[in-house]
């Protein structure tokens, strides 16, 4: 087994100039991450009713800052990073041309960010990330936000194009599997924005400009729900290429079978989209039928979830019993249980399981009912994004950094990583469990401090509320410890070699059925799918709309 | 392609049990009528308070329906008419709810009730309401600065 | 397809893995849908 601090030769590196590229993605990244994780600190502080905002800030403000930053800039910008390394990695250096467009697309979103973020900061658009018209912000806030989508596209046809061009020169192969499902993650991105930049373009902005008086309000919630639910699969697929791809390499094993994992990924593409009335079962206007048809959707999205479940523990199983492991069970102790590139992803896998569990209940038609908008929801996408993927995103930094910045993981830094990620998992388990807890009681997400008249019900809420400030409190640290660490594998650590792991397919495995790449067949299912989920519902709300709604601003 | 032999069991376990619970759901829905609420019922939401049955909130008997009461709610940043309703133990509730404004939540804390309302659109649940004692409502989703401030009860009396 | 006369690698911890995170599922599945029928 490789140790963190062996300096080995003959690693493929990815080149100077496409780690510049992904290395400025991964800077915004940990930006957004301080800034946001400030305004979850002080929103657990708030609720707990211990603490008010200075400065006439208000409670909705850095709400809208720690989703904008949290949900949409930190992910996206470590994806980003991610992705171009990787594809460079497996697929080969950029062309100029490749990398030119690169740049332009973060240069884009990066201006969205700023015009965004200064709108959110001048209490123009506490709007949520959301954005639930007809609660209208500046029309700079949209169009920041348009930029932000449009750059990642521009981005994103950076790397799709290497894609390509690696096809045409290797034609009849399998592309390098971790390029491959980049371009899955991108092709399901580029298909679930469209509805966001529609939304955008067609119905935000012209109606912000005064240009419109009215806003068709349940078709703009649609067409925002159609990007929300792939927007929280263009979250995970990156943290399920490191499971399947880098894990297997770390641990010293194997990738289970290349097949199954472009198989589940392949799933997600078709799968993840058509399915966003699951966010909307408890709105009028969409016939509970349509509901039903898009929770039906729902439930096949948990299927190539547990295909990579298996793959997984079998990759850990192999590799232990190789490794002189009897019994059951015991090819668990045989884990690198002191390797932070292994245990922080690993945690991250583990809090997908109650995770999972409960996003199946969220999805399963009226029981939704329980839980739509209770703090509950905060609660399972804070074990979603910001434990399971963040962990697995963490835990890729610690290599993907020191390999594009030339330095090396120490191993006081690596003991560090372990206690960042036992710190994250306390500070998440008290704050998540009690959210999961008191939603269940009733209490909302996205609200303010507030004691509802006295009411005896959200009294019972305080206790946990405070449970949630000591626990958020404990997971800020955990930024601190983080940060700390990228600090170092940015400027300080000491030069050296760090691999890029990309695991090999087991010699058990079989070959890859090409179709798996053939995009026009699954292209072709994936929109088929949409316009069955959603042409009549769409139609029927349209047809049917009432009059629209003119713009508020009540913040 | 070749799949390990536990890997089709776990497939097959997994798979089956959501289609279970889409069984369950769907017969709830489809053959009980417990469906989420998704009322196709069109207003113009800046005549609200012109139009029955919302130019007469409150607690209204009915009969010969499916259910004894109806309640009526009308919702605007940041209040609900009525500010509180009594609704006897045991007996059927039809919750008829809108919006003058933006979005709102209709959430009874602790139970079943729980909806979207949104300008254009009634909202409506049918429950029995099987639980003595008082029930705060209040808006679920972001709606403005005053938006945790945002209440009513339900009080459900022997 | 090739016909390899391989035996599969053993992958008894695997299944008792995933059989957890099934009964996980299931348990936790049917709790909360107790509450929905329990709840007006
Ligand atoms: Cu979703
Ligand atoms: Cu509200």
């Amino acid at each position: 087994m490789t140790t963190v601090t062996e300096k080995a030769k003959g690693f493929i590196q990815v080149d100077k100039r496409d780690a510049k590229l992904a290395l400025a993605h991964i800077y915004v990244a940990f930006i957004a991450l301080f800034i946001g994780g400030l305004c979850g600190l002080l929103q657990v502080l708030v609720r707990s009713g211990q603490f008010t905002l200075p400065w006439g800030i208000t409670y909705y403000q850095i709400l809208t800052v720690h989703g904008v930053l949290l949900g949409l800039i930190l992910t996206t910008y470590f994806i980003f990073g991610f992705q171009i390394a990787a594809v460079s990695r497996t697929a080969g250096t950029l062309t100029d041309k490749q990398r030119s467009i690169g740049w332009i697309g973060f240069w884009t979103m990066t201006a969205g960010t700023v015009a965004a973020s200064i709108m959110v900061l001048l209490n123009e658009a506490s709007v949520l990330y959301t954005f639930y018209a007809p609660l209208q912000a500046h029309w700079i806030f949209y169009v920041g936000m348009a930029l932000v989508v449009v750059g990642s596209w521009i981005g994103g046809i950076a790397q799709i194009m290497k894609y390509v061009e690696w096809r045409k020169a290797n034609p009849g192969q399998p592309s390098p599997l971790i390029t491959f499902m980049v371009v899955v993650n991108l092709a399901m991105w580029i298909i679930c924005s469209l509805g966001v930049a529609v939304e955008v373009v067609f119905q935000l902005i012209p109606w912000s400009l005064g240009w419109v008086d009215k806003i068709d309000v349940l078709l703009s919630r649609t067409l925002f729900w159609y990007f929300g639910h792939p927007l929280v699969y263009f979250w995970l697929l990156p943290a399920y290429m490191v499971w399947y791809v880098v894990i297997p390499k770390i641990i010293g094993g194997k990738i289970f079978s290349d097949a199954l994992a472009r198989l589940s990924f392949m799933l997600f593409l078709i799968f993840s989209i058509p399915v966003g009335f699951h966010h909307q079962l408890t709105e009028p206007g969409i016939d509970s039928f349509w509901k039903y048809l898009q929770v039906v959707l729902t439930m096949m999205v948990v299927i190539p979830s547990l295909l990579t479940a298996f793959s997984l523990f079998a990759s850990f199983e192999i590799r232990g019993r190789e490794l002189g492991a009897k019994g059951v069970f015991g090819w668990f102790k045989k884990l690198p249980w002191k390797d932070a590139r292994f245990v922080v992803p690993f945690i991250g896998m583990a809090a997908f399981i109650p995770a999972g569990a409960g996003g199946i209940i969220n999805a399963s038609h009226q029981m939704n009912q329980i839980i739509h908008n209770t703090i509950w929801v905060t609660g399972h996408f804070h074990l979603t994004l910001a434990t399971t993927v963040v962990l697995t995103f963490f835990g890729a930094a610690y290599w993907l950094i020191p390999h594009l910045t030339g330095r090396i993981l120490t191993k006081q830094m690596n003991h560090l990583a372990i206690i960042q990620a036992i710190v994250w998992t306390v500070g998440m388990s008290i704050m998540s469990g009690a959210m999961h807890i008191v939603g269940l009681f009733g209490a909302p997400r996205r609200s303010d401090f507030s004691t509802y008249g006295g009411s005896e019900q959200a009294a019972d809420w305080i206790p946990y509320q405070i449970a949630q400030a000591v626990g958020g409190t404990i997971l800020f640290i955990g930024i601190i410890l983080v940060l700390y660490i990228v600090a170092h594998l940015l400027w300080f650590a000491p030069k050296g070699k760090t691999e890029f792991p990309i695991g090999e397919v087991s010699e058990h495995a079989e070959k890859t059925p090409m179709v798996l790449e053939n995009w026009k067949i699954w292209l072709t299912i994936c929109i088929l799918l949409i316009l069955f989920a959603y042409t009549i519902p769409v139609i029927d709300m349209i047809q049917n709309a009432p009059p629209g709604s003119k713009g508020y601003k009540l913040w | 392609m070749h799949i390990h032999k536990y890997e089709k069991w776990w497939l097959t376990l997994g798979a089956t049990s959501l289609v279970v619970f889409l069984i369950i759901v769907g017969i709830s829905a489809f053959h009980y009528g417990s469906h989420p609420p998704s009322a196709k019922v069109y207003i113009d939401p800046e005549r609200v308070d012109e139009i029955a049955p919302f130019n007469n909130p409150g607690v209204h008997k009915v009969e010969g329906k499916d259910w004894d009461y109806e309640v009526v709610f009308v919702a605007s940043a940041f209040y609900y008419n009525p500010p509180e309703i009594e609704v006897p133990f045991g007996s059927t509730v039809k919750f008829i709810a809108t919006t003058k404004d933006v979005v709102h939540g209709f959430q009874v804390a602790g139970t079943n009730i729980n909806m979207m309302l949104e300008p254009g659109y009634v909202s409506e649940y049918v429950t029995t309401v099987d639980k003595a004692g008082e029930f705060l409502i209040l808006c679920n989703e972001y709606c403005g600065v005053g938006h945790s401030t945002m209440t009513s009860m339900l009080k459900v009396v022997e | 397809m090739s016909k390899k006369q391989e035996k599969e690698p053993e992958l008894k911890g695997t299944l008792y893995s995933v059989l957890f995170i099934g009964t996980f599922i299931l348990v936790t599945w049917f709790m909360a849908f107790y509450l929905f029928i329990d709840r007006f």
